[in-house]
């Protein structure tokens, strides 16, 4: 079953990369990095998931074979995801101020310098 | 005191968003904010003298518990070259971003986060934390490639983007994978468990995914596609910082950190540091010589001088070290000094081509002997600071028993020569185009920066042995220490 996830997980990525590889269109490119990051925040979410495991809550009756998830990279979760939307943000407004100045989405066209 | 390094231009910057539009007192502002840290980078290199690390509890909660700030010789040397060009940068900024951009406000406020994630970078001492603000840093910098809005910045701002944003997430998920191994995400706990335990094979395939991460943001050959785009379209003083220091802090500084301190270091990992190195040194110097844009070539020269100070530290001796970390400060001195004078240039021209300039020196005396004395230290030509770092270098692998390395530098240091002289000969030196008959020299803030900065690289030259002794020896220290920075921590 776990496989099964991480592979899910690992699978968002390589198709994240794929996208921003192979697409030429900037709008479709950023979706690939949002797909790309989808794909580390599940394996985060996965490292910590552990088979019925509970909320890490202590309470007063409560066997000490209980075993808890880990917490951490849940909170970690919040950080990378805010990062992503202001990262997702300048580079959406870069596209769309790119859009205004060249009237094409397309990488290609877009090549005024040399690399 | 350490956290004041982050806080003090996060404030700043903040307090620059509300006074808006009052561009004097901004400016004085953030002057006085950027002194002040460039100050207490200085005298950081005393308060490590005898304690040899500083550890900051952020809220009082103790290693490994909670999330510390580590000042040690190693963020010294880095803390010393941000602040310094921060400093220059912003000095230099405001009679240049007014002439060619329009909002000085916005722009000194993008700066000064640069600047605090940079420090930020620098101290962090939890590797979730190197993280966010190495992201921080990213994103500043790819907002200030893109200040000018036109079609080139967006375009290079936009490379820039997705490059850098793929690097980082290769980072984070080393990150991923070397926490659930080792189950901490602080750097002294993290290195202290991989010192009893050994490295598994979990944490092995971490190791590429996070020199990827970082050989993309050092624009290691052949990761380099984004700097000499993103590099020359930024504006001058940005150029200066992104050159000198942005690149090293989030990818010099990521190896020094993880792989010298918490991994430890093998012989493949040293080598290929020293062969990616030694590419980058000959496609940076060979791609400067057929530049035609006066940034550009600065650029790819950044890449090469990059190389310079992967193969010093790839050469894995103590000297070794010394030489690279020496080079790293001096390439900070002169790099940015020479993105200032390309940018005076094109503030009093209005090109960078070299076939619409020449005969400069008439016209530009204080530009004039500012970049002469950049090029003297880029070259390395005695008695200014780049000579002594290449020749540490070279030095150091002869030492090493690695002949071939130290010629094939040697060689390297003529291009260098080569392509510096062809900017001395189109811009300065040849005759002056009628075009540019009535140019004046820049203004005197800019001029300050210039001949300040100019005299850093004189007198670190000359005073080479005091700064070696003082800020790159412990600097070197922390890496030869290796694996035992954990203990160092844990014990405080």
């Amino acid at each position: 079953m776990s496989i099964f996830l991480y592979s899910i997980s690992i699978l968002l990525m390589l198709l994240g990369l794929y996208c921003i590889i192979v697409k030429e269109s900037l709008i479709k490119t950023i979706i690939g990095i949002k797909i790309m990051s989808y794909g580390i925040c599940l394996f985060f979410i996965l490292i910590s998931y552990k088979i019925g495991a509970h909320a890490p809550i202590i309470t007063e009756n409560m066997s000490p074979e209980t075993s808890f998830v880990d917490p951490i990279p849940h909170a970690l979760m919040p950080a990378i995801m805010i990062i992503g939307l202001a990262a997702m943000g300048l580079m959406l407004a870069t596209a769309i101020k790119l859009y205004e100045k060249y009237g094409t989405f397309d990488i290609d066209k877009i090549r005024q310098l040399r690399g | 005191m350490i956290i004041l390094f982050t806080l003090l231009p996060l404030i700043t910057a903040l307090v620059l968003i509300i006074i808006n539009k009052r561009e004097r007192l901004s400016e004085i502002l953030s002057v006085i904010c950027t002194l002040f840290t460039f100050v207490l980078s200085l005298i950081a290199s005393a308060w490590i003298k005898d304690t040899k690390i500083i550890v900051y509890h952020m809220g009082g909660w103790i290693t490994p518990l909670g999330i510390d700030l580590v000042l040690d010789g190693f963020s010294v040397l880095f803390l010393i070259i941000i602040n310094m060009v921060g400093f220059f940068a912003v000095l230099y900024s405001f009679e240049y971003i007014r002439k060619k951009y329009i909002d000085i406000n916005k722009f000194l406020i993008l700066l000064l986060f640069l600047i605090a994630a940079l420090n930020g970078v620098v101290l962090s001492g939890d590797i979730f934390n190197l993280y966010v603000f190495i992201e921080m840093a990213s994103l500043a910098s790819y907002s200030l490639v893109a200040f000018g809005a036109e079609r080139e910045d967006l375009e290079a701002s936009i490379r820039y983007q997705v490059l850098g944003t793929i690097g980082s997430f290769f980072i984070l998920l080393g990150i991923g994978i070397i926490y659930s191994s080792t189950g901490t995400l602080d750097l002294a706990d993290m290195s202290n468990m991989i010192r009893v335990t050994g490295i598994n094979s979990a944490m092995m395939f971490s190791l590429p995914m996070l020199l990827f991460g970082f050989a993309l943001k050092a624009a290691l050959v052949p990761f380099h596609a984004w700097l000499p785009d993103a590099h020359p379209t930024a504006p001058a003083p940005v150029s200066a910082i992104l050159s000198s220091t942005v690149i090293k802090a989030l990818s010099l500084y990521g190896i020094g950190r993880i792989f010298f301190g918490v991994f430890g270091m093998t012989p493949v990992l040293y080598d290929i540091l020293l062969y990616g190195g030694l590419i980058s040194v000959f496609f940076g110097a060979f791609a400067a010589l057929a530049q035609t844009d006066f940034k550009r070539m600065l650029a790819y020269s950044s890449i090469s001088q990059i190389g310079y100070i992967m193969l010093g530290i790839g050469l894995g001796t103590p000297l070794g070290f010394i030489g690279g970390l020496f080079h790293l400060f001096n390439h900070a001195t002169f790099k940015s000094l020479y993105f200032l004078c390309a940018g005076a240039t094109e503030y009093s021209t209005g090109t960078r081509q070299f076939s619409e300039l020449g005969g400069l020196s008439e016209k530009m005396p204080y530009t004039t002997w500012s970049s002469l004395f950049a090029s003297f230290s880029l070259a390395g030509i005695p008695p200014f600071n780049g000579f002594w770092s290449k020749f540490i270098i070279v030095i150091a692998a002869i030492q090493a028993d690695k002949i071939g390395i130290a010629i094939l530098a040697v060689i390297a240091s003529i291009l260098t020569l080569g392509y510096f002289l062809k900017i001395q000969r189109e811009v300065f030196f040849s005759k002056l185009p009628q075009s540019l008959n009535n140019i004046k020299e820049v203004p005197f803030l800019m001029v300050l920066s210039m001949v300040v900065l100019a005299l850093i690289c004189l007198g670190t030259g000359l005073g080479f042995s005091y700064i070696v002794n003082n800020i790159i020896q412990p600097a070197a220290d922390v890496l030869v220490n290796g694996v035992n920075y954990g203990s160092l921590i844990l014990t405080k």
